[in-house]
């Protein structure tokens, strides 16, 4: 008796420091040039910068933030990211897109180009960089499949890291607003008796969720 | 059941790749020239297909063709007021400003586990030629179209190399739709047959 309660004490403990030890350390850094000034009448776009050859920056990630901002914003509207580099073909392309304020300068210029952001009444830019990427990976599980039944035995382990960036380009005054950077680190655990039991650390969200709510603070 | 399990697993473990790709082309933002011109598709361009057979692409069979003839009437349409479809390049049409009719010269792809990378990668290199309505050769320029997709948005090889395709579609129309008045011989074309010069110089069109 005095044996099973001690051993329920034991896997309680163990699943308990792991669910605590799964969680995520987020740091968010914020640099405001001017705090952003939109009314109900304007709009944001979410866009993500997509030059790098090897790395390329999570769609899903995009529109996490984009639809974290909506969930919060009373003042602005959000543009889908798709729905926005599709309206603007082919000036927001990978290969085409304003890579800096000048350039985006140039490209208000054209008549077309600035009758299209009028009519999706885009104010400000907040182009996204970075990446999420699995750092480490420990551990050791195997399943295996019998006439009587199956299951998996084992534990493993990883780490992901999370680094994104968001600058916000401010296409009245043409300059940047701000820029927000957000870097998540985070362990899962996966043991498995029978039946894996994961406990993911959610990198990827806690980044994104981070840096949502900080450029909500950028707007007024 | 049984016999099927072998047939999935073989297919399954193969390099095997047949599928017809499809490209969404936006509208693109541009206001057309006016002015009217043909397209010439050459021979083999509206039914391409991709063919490999190689020991790492066993079979590889992508029908681009279909997709790269919608690619083209759409940038063109886009571009000029009229377009109409040439069948043959040497019966010209004098109605006609200009003649344009593009050739692939290379496609090219790259697969996840070929450059350890997880993305599918495509190139397409096209050659577009510009004739006058008599057939006479006026311009001619390379158009090149990168398109590349992570692994993680796509659940099997036929849909990562499809985006990919896409991509490289949308990346080539935007070379055309901006780098098209940059070409001197282009440049020459419009001011010479009025369709954009600069404003209130003779001949040229409202």
């Amino acid at each position: 008796m005095v044996n099973n309660l001690r051993k329920t004490d034991c896997i309680v403990t163990i699943l308990v420091a792991l669910v605590a030890g799964c969680s995520s350390t987020t740091v968010i850094d914020a640099h405001v040039t001017k705090p952003a000034l939109i009314d109900s009448q304007d709009a944001v776009v979410v866009l993500g910068r997509r030059s790098s050859i090897e790395q390329e920056i999570e769609r899903d990630f995009i529109k996490c933030v984009g639809k974290n901002l909506s969930k919060h914003a009373e003042n602005f509207y959000v543009v889908p990211e798709e729905t926005f580099v599709d309206g603007m073909y082919p000036y927001f392309e990978n290969s085409t897109a304003p890579l800096d304020i000048r350039d985006l300068g140039k490209l208000v210029k054209i008549p077309e180009v600035i009758q299209k952001l009028q009519e999706f009444k885009v104010r400000y830019f907040i182009w996204i960089v970075g990446f999420t990427e699995r750092t480490d990976e420990n551990g050791a599980m195997s399943c295996a499949v019998a006439p009587g039944g199956g299951g998996c035995f084992g534990f493993a382990t990883w780490s992901d890291e999370a680094s994104y960036e968001a600058h916000i380009w401010d296409l009245e005054n043409l300059q940047i607003t701000a820029k927000v950077s957000a870097e998540t680190q985070g362990t899962s655990y996966m043991p498995a008796i029978f039946v894996p039991i994961p406990l993911l650390a959610r990198v990827q969200s806690s980044a994104c969720q981070g840096m949502a709510k900080q450029i909500q603070t950028v707007f007024r | 059941m049984l016999t099927l399990l072998p047939v999935l697993i073989i297919s399954a473990c193969s390099n095997s790749l047949s599928f017809e790709a499809t490209t969404e082309m936006p509208v693109p933002l541009a206001t057309p020239m006016p002015a009217t011109v043909g397209i010439y598709y050459p021979e083999g361009f509206s039914d391409y297909v991709y063919r490999e057979n190689t020991d790492d692409r066993k079979n590889w069979d992508i029908q681009t063709g279909a997709s790269q003839t919608a690619v083209f009437d759409r940038l063109l349409s886009s571009m000029f007021d009229h377009t109409v479809h040439i069948e043959d390049l040497n019966q010209p049409d004098r109605q006609l400003d200009g003649i344009f009719s593009p050739e692939l010269v290379t496609m090219q792809f790259a697969m996840p586990k070929e450059t350890s990378t997880d993305i599918y990668e495509a190139w397409v290199k096209y050659d577009l030629r510009l004739f006058d309505s008599t057939g006479l050769l006026l311009a001619k320029w390379l158009i090149t179209g990168y398109g590349k997709t992570s692994t993680e948005f796509h659940s099997n090889p036929v849909d990562g190399l499809n985006h990919a395709i896409g991509l490289a579609f949308r990346d080539a129309g935007s070379k055309l739709l901006l780098g098209f008045r940059a070409n001197v011989e282009v440049q020459t074309w419009l001011a010479a047959t009025g369709i954009a010069c600069d404003n209130g110089a003779d001949g040229c069109r409202p």
